[in-house]
């Protein structure tokens, strides 16, 4: 996936929070652009960064609960800050709170820091799809399912979900 | 119709908790979701009625009411649980019970007119869709939904001690 936007989760407790981690390469396509002599990498990439994770820890916290298998979208962004730039070489580290689950939607506090300095936050909701009333085609969701389900094992390859990480950022 | 009558029962203690707190703090309450619905469509307060439909006079879409339910947890202090509404809505009917095509049967209709006391009960007539429902919603409905919760945490309380 090119736009996967973490290389690690190093703790997922479901209902609670996960820890990432995304490693900014040089070699990223957008600082081509992003931009000519001064890359930087691009706020709403962040954002995603963060959406990854903080879907990922919804995902989780429903199945925790008995839920099954959903598939969570970006719906909202709230209260969105860019601290400071973030540039190649550089270790984002991200975390997403779960502030709460409701019928079809999560919301999580999530913030990115790069050598513990703060340099994005912002508040997430994401929409998930809980089979019933589908937005997803009953074909795409199996593809999609089976799809989620092998890029979160690498993801989270050696983490025990619920159990503290040991080399968390 | 045994039947109808459980039915019956089982939604008017979510109907009694809620009447029990909208006694007293009704007009706060109200006065509290109307600011949240006001600050997630992004309206102007005075344009959100107590009896506004949140879909038909304030274009509301399905991701508003989600959003208006994180921040009622916020506002009130309180969890609106996974599948709760629907607890509260279905209960033990199940989904044959509860529509058929689409359609509300007539115990689920029961069951909305003990639990929306503000909706008239003009609309919620014979042949209403479970698509439908939430153009039902106005802010009296999740006053109504928050004063439940309010009730099941004071009364969890109670039974704690």
């Amino acid at each position: 996936m090119r736009y996967l936007l973490l290389d690690r989760i190093s703790e997922l407790q479901p209902g609670s929070h996960a820890v990432g981690w995304k490693c900014v390469a040089a070699s990223e396509d957008y600082f081509a652009d992003h931009f000519p002599g001064f890359p930087v990498v691009p706020g709403v990439l962040m954002v995603e960064a963060m959406a990854q994770l903080a879907g990922r820890l919804i995902t989780y916290s429903v199945r925790a609960e008995g839920g099954g298998t959903v598939l969570p979208v970006l719906l909202t962004i709230q209260n969105a800050r860019f601290r400071r730039f973030v540039r190649p070489g550089d270790k984002l580290e991200l975390r997403a709170e779960l502030m709460g689950l409701v019928d079809g939607a999560g919301r999580c506090r999530c913030t990115a820091k790069v050598e513990g300095q703060p340099v994005a936050s912002a508040e997430l909701m994401l929409g998930y799809d809980n089979g019933q009333n589908s937005v997803i085609p009953e074909a795409a969701r199996a593809t999609l399912g089976a799809w989620a389900e092998q890029v979160n094992a690498n993801l989270l390859a050696g983490v025990t979900i619920g159990e503290p990480g040991g080399k968390a950022s | 119709m045994p039947e109808a009558n459980a039915n019956v029962q089982e939604v008017m203690k979510i109907r009694e908790l809620a009447d029990r707190v909208l006694a007293s703090r009704h007009d706060e309450i109200v006065n509290k979701v109307r600011e949240a619905v006001a600050e997630v469509l992004g309206r102007e307060e005075s344009e959100v009625k107590a009896n506004s439909s949140l879909m038909n006079d304030l274009n509301a879409e399905s991701l508003d009411f989600l959003d208006l339910l994180f921040r009622l947890e916020t506002t009130f202090g309180i969890k609106i649980p996974r599948g709760g509404i629907q607890r509260a809505t279905q209960g033990s009917l199940t989904e044959a019970e509860f529509q058929q095509n689409g359609v509300l049967t007539l115990a689920a209709l029961e069951r909305l007119r003990v639990l929306m006391p503000e909706v008239p009960a003009a609309q919620l007539h014979d042949g209403l869709t479970a698509r439908e429902i939430p153009a039902l919603f106005t802010p009296e409905t999740f006053a109504r939904l928050v004063a439940w919760r309010i009730g099941e945490l004071e009364a969890e309380k109670a039974a704690g001690r």
